[in-house]
């Protein structure tokens, strides 16, 4: 997987911020469309199971975290 | 790969897209709402027809219908006998966001029965029976590229409104 490291402008705040962070690290990692579906599910399901990232006290993912999330996700499929 | 796009000026595409759309969705009216979920970003998501599990190991649990739509990050409203219910925003509090979530859950199990988009506002119009409306209002000065909404449908075709007046109907086999 070659996900490499990009910058989000943070001016966008919640859920903007979080769906453009999804969505640029499915291009960066390829996904397909239906993938990048699945992974936006897969993260929130991640959260509701207690694997709460560290961005904020919602348990939101930082860029970093995702990236992670990203790679673990596309290894089990 | 078989791609179908816009990109347009509003006055080229104003007469076309609130016919256009709802042909490309018109197989979906009459399906049932089987399912109201939300993904990361708390996008509001609406699952019709037949409904299988995910593929993944660890959403195995979890279905997914053979129509999904996707509210992106574009604020929608619940109404019911014309009565509106909750009217979300970006900047909606964790306690509204929850409360949202509770109220549009009341469109689970009922049957979709038109689908309409207005050409000026691209406000999207779900209609669905015993009187409830799911209204989606996208915001067109928004420059956060994303789109205003997205439909992933049985035909392995995505259909991506916005954003702007962007349109594109996709193959995603």
């Amino acid at each position: 997987m070659n996900c490499t490291y990009r910058i989000i402008s943070y001016v966008i705040m919640g859920k903007k911020r979080d769906l453009k962070q999804i969505d640029a690290i499915a291009r960066e990692c390829n996904m397909s469309p239906p993938v990048r579906k699945a992974f936006g599910k897969f993260i929130e399901n991640e959260k509701a199971n207690g694997d709460m990232g560290v961005l904020n006290d919602k348990g939101d993912f930082t860029w970093e975290e995702l990236q992670q999330k990203a790679e673990e996700f596309l290894n089990r499929f | 790969m078989v791609i179908t796009s816009v990109i347009s000026t509003k006055q080229v595409i104003q007469p076309s897209i609130e016919k256009i759309i709802p042909c490309i969705i018109q197989p979906m009216i009459g399906e049932i709402c089987h399912q109201v979920s939300f993904s990361y970003g708390d996008e509001l998501g609406l699952d019709f027809g037949e409904m299988s599990p995910y593929d993944h190991p660890k959403l195995k649990h979890l279905l997914k219908g053979s129509w999904r739509f996707g509210a992106r990050a574009s604020p929608w409203a619940v109404k019911h006998h014309d009565q509106t219910l909750v009217v979300t925003a970006e900047a909606d509090t964790d306690e509204q966001t929850a409360i949202a979530k509770e109220i549009v859950k009341q469109l689970e199990h009922k049957k979709l029965l038109d689908m309409t988009i207005e050409a000026d506002t691209l406000q999207l119009t779900m209609s669905f029976e015993d009187s409830y409306q799911l209204i989606l209002n996208p915001e067109l000065d928004d420059d956060s590229g994303l789109a205003c909404w997205e439909l992933f449908m049985p035909t392995e075709q995505l259909l991506t409104v916005g954003p702007g007046y962007f349109w594109s109907c996709t193959s995603i086999s």
